[in-house]
């Protein structure tokens, strides 16, 4: 079967210009949409939705192949687009330019997919609406009526099934960086580095030992002794042997990430404290020129990197700041600062004003009304501007980059260091680069409500 | 918790603290701790730099900074360099680099977005989901996401080849071929990035009230009409919002670029400004003077897009 999908139809569509990927991609596609599809359609018939999924699955498939032949007929189109992408528009290439052919292609491969799939099942007349409320699966109960009465015949159902499903797949193209990513760290060396790249493969933590531990070669009498004395090893010593190889000491990229999360730590305290203050004043107290003061704050964050960098190098070699702990907490500080005001005041303008007057008028002095109630009122909001300071003190790599050089040194500009050291070790980097991805794709699942106002500087509330 | 603190107790403590702080102490007492730091570690070194644009200066060397009046800013905008120099004095080649690469890497994250953002406006289940799943890229390490699509784009090793192509992936090196460099930067800033033009535009796009359709609709106006008529004026401003910021960010982009090429192939093809600034500024140009008078340039250009975001920020605060 196997054997028939990768000579049969894999070749052909390469022959058509076709990678394999994409064949296999368009395929799994279609026919998960058919699966997916069909059901909704027979429901409205009342067949039984499982002879849709049978049903859908070939007919989705045969879709996808028309699909590919569609595009692959056209692929000297896609293969001249593709050998003139980024030269220069001249009236020669536009003349040779298959304009015609590209959108023919599209629009027949699209005409042909829609009529397939939706548009014969469209046809069918739905004996009764089939709502896409709470009451769906009840249908002597009346239609939802907030929901919109065009939205509830099969075409939308179908499309917004279809929509569900293509969404599926364009964030599994997404990820795929991540994914691979995610897939490189627990190769071994000899894995991550194979031509043509392999997907299946061992798992191993050769990475892990590789980035977190400095390591070198052993040969002849000294392996001997050590694969001799194998339990004795510590285990990552273990792991390395396989590679004729032996760990010397913690690596820099340990130390560089501990330097992280110091100093991503230390500045969004720092920073959230004293935006938290600021944001009080401008939102409670009637601040002289606080439009301007507050675009002036917005305005630091615009600055690029580079250019704020320049002097702030000759300042801290100076006042001998340079790769220092204290000089980066500053800088991120500083940083962060403009997005924990413009965050924190949007929160602090939501809490209730009345809530503190009648604290003040039952004897609270100003000071105590805002820790006691301003406070904990806000401490969603603080939370939000604490995990978006620390993801991007804790992503920042320009001026690191330019103001560390080793004792303080983050873990982004230190990650590459293992590129142009003889082979470049990408399980390792792969492993250290996970390690770095790892709380910043828990922040985005943990805060994926306040994600639109963290990027907004707070002026879009809701998403 | 928000109850207790929401109303005070009957009887607040007596004792009342010795220093009463006035509201209008407060404020500056609140606000100082801010302006102070921006000022020291912002403001100053802006006007530092003003000066230093204005000399000739190094880094490392002994002399002071050697006022030269605005002939480091006839240098730069000129076009004519040092003859020892080693490419010479090619700004306006990182310009158009730069903007080159702005105009295409927003251009596409605009389609893309707005794109992303019609196919997940719908509720379907699962729709949290894949909106957080294709909101991952965005918030990564830019230096990491460099790093990482350095192997995705190896011509032998990377996958990316290997999607591309139906055969002999060797052949083609995107990041070593100087006319391709730029387009596989742009790829992977849309990937980045287009997440953050969708999240905008899914905020617009669900925001715009059922009823507008309703009566579009009763009104047999066309599917079309009614994206022409009712979404896209509805989502204009927050399209303009990820323009803006977008186009910000790109005359910034320094981390993408240093990770994947550092400016090579073929000599700077891929050299933005921000680049060409390091290269000038750190070891081992040192060239102080005119990289400051090349960064007040960028700065300018970067000031004057800021103030339309904040305005267009504000504008949609105010609505």
């Amino acid at each position: 079967m196997s054997d028939f999908f990768n000579d049969t139809i894999v070749d052909t569509f390469r022959d058509l210009g076709i990678p394999p990927f994409w064949v296999f991609f368009f395929l799994a596609f279609w026919t998960l949409a058919g699966i997916t599809t069909t059901p909704v359609t027979f429901r409205s018939k009342r067949y039984n939705a499982y002879l849709g999924s049978v049903l859908g699955a070939p007919s989705g498939f045969a879709v996808g192949l028309l699909f590919l032949f569609c595009f692959g007929y056209w692929s000297d189109v896609s293969d001249f687009l593709w050998t003139n992408i980024g030269k220069p528009i001249t009236p020669d290439l536009l003349r040779h330019m298959p304009f015609l052919g590209l959108l023919l292609g599209l629009g027949l491969s699209g005409a042909i997919a829609y009529t397939a799939l939706i548009g014969a099942w469209m046809s069918i007349p739905a004996r009764k609406p089939a709502s896409t409320g709470p009451s769906a699966n009840r249908p002597n109960l009346p239609t939802d009526y907030s929901v919109r009465v065009d939205k509830v015949t099969v075409r939308w159902q179908v499309t917004r099934v279809f929509r569900a499903t293509a969404s599926f797949a364009v964030a599994f193209l997404v990820l795929i960086p991540v994914i691979w990513m995610g897939m490189t760290a627990f190769k071994s060396q000899a894995d991550a580095v194979a031509s043509p790249p392999k997907l299946t493969f061992t798992p191993n933590l050769e990475g892990f030992v590789s980035q977190f531990w400095d390591h070198r070669d052993v040969k002849g009498e000294e392996l001997e002794e050590l694969r001799a004395n194998e339990d004795d090893l510590s285990w990552q010593d273990k792991i390395m042997l396989d590679k004729e190889m032996t760990t010397t000491r913690t690596s820099d990229f340990a130390l560089h990430l501990r330097n992280s999360l110091i100093i991503a730590s230390t500045s969004t305290l720092l920073s959230v404290g004293f935006g938290l203050l600021a944001a009080y004043a401008f939102s409670r107290f009637n601040v002289p020129g606080e439009d301007d003061l507050l675009f002036f704050i917005l305005s630091t964050r615009m600055l690029p990197p580079v250019v704020v960098t320049i002097p702030i190098f000759l300042m801290y070699r100076r006042i001998g700041l340079y790769d220092t702990h204290i000089g980066m907490i500053i800088l991120y500080t500083a940083f962060n600062l403009s997005l924990s005001v413009w965050l924190l005041k949007g929160f602090i303008d939501e809490i209730p004003r009345e809530y503190e007057e009648a604290a003040l008028v039952d004897g609270y002095t100003r000071l105590q009304a805002f820790l006691r109630i301003v406070v904990p009122q806000a401490m969603t909001g603080i939370a939000t501007t604490v995990v978006f300071c620390f993801i991007f003190a804790w992503n920042e790599y320009a001026f690191a980059i330019m103001l560390t050089s080793g004792d303080a040194r983050t873990a982004p500009p230190s990650l590459p260091s293992k590129i142009g050291v003889g082979t470049t070790e990408w399980a390792a980097i792969a492993f250290g680069s996970l390690v770095f991805l790892i709380p910043v794709v828990i922040v985005t699942f943990a805060l994926r409500q306040h994600l639109l106002r963290g990027v907004t500087f707070g002026a879009i509330r809701r998403g | 918790m928000s109850q207790v603190s929401a109303q005070p107790h009957a009887h607040p403590r007596r004792r009342q603290p010795r220093i009463q702080v006035g509201d209008r102490l407060l404020t500056h007492l609140f606000i100082w701790p801010t302006l102070i730091l921006l000022i020291v570690m912002n403001v100053f070194p802006l006007f530092y730099s003003l000066y230093l644009s204005f000399t000739e200066y190094s880094g490392i060397g002994d002399t002071p900074p050697d006022w030269v009046g605005i002939e480091n800013y006839e240098e730069i905008l000129s076009n004519t360099g040092h003859p020892d120099k080693r490419d010479g004095n090619r700004y306006w080649h990182n310009f158009a680099v730069t903007g080159r690469y702005a105009v295409m890497s927003v251009g596409l994250q605009l389609v893309v977005g707005f794109s992303l953002a019609m196919l997940l406006k719908e509720k379907f289940r699962g729709n949290g989901l894949v909106t957080t799943l294709i909101l991952i890229p965005m918030m990564l390490a830019p230096a990491v996401v460099g790093i990482f699509w350095k192997l995705i784009f190896d011509p032998s090793k990377g996958i990316f080849s290997y999607m591309m192509y139906t055969s002999n992936p060797r052949d083609h090196a995107w990041l070593a071929d100087p006319e391709l460099a730029l387009w596989a930067i742009v790829i992977v800033d849309v990937w980045m990035w287009s997440p953050f033009v969708m999240l905008l535009c899914l905020a617009g796009l669900r925001a715009i009230p059922d009823y507008l359709y309703e009566a579009a609709a009763i009104d047999r106006a066309s599917a079309w009409f009614q994206f022409r008529r009712i979404t896209l004026p509805r989502v204009a401003p927050l399209l303009l919002i990820a323009l803006l910021f977008r186009t910000i960010e790109a005359f910034k982009t320094f981390d993408l670029v240093a990770e994947l090429t550092f400016g090579n192939p073929g000599g700077d093809t891929t050299e933005v400004i921000a680049l060409r600034l390091y290269r000038e500024a750190f070891p081992p140009q040192f060239n102080t003077g005119e990289s400051s008078a090349a960064a007040y340039i960028i700065l300018i250009l970067v000031i004057a897009l800021s103030n339309l975001y904040i305005r267009a920020l504000g504008r949609l605060r105010e609505d």
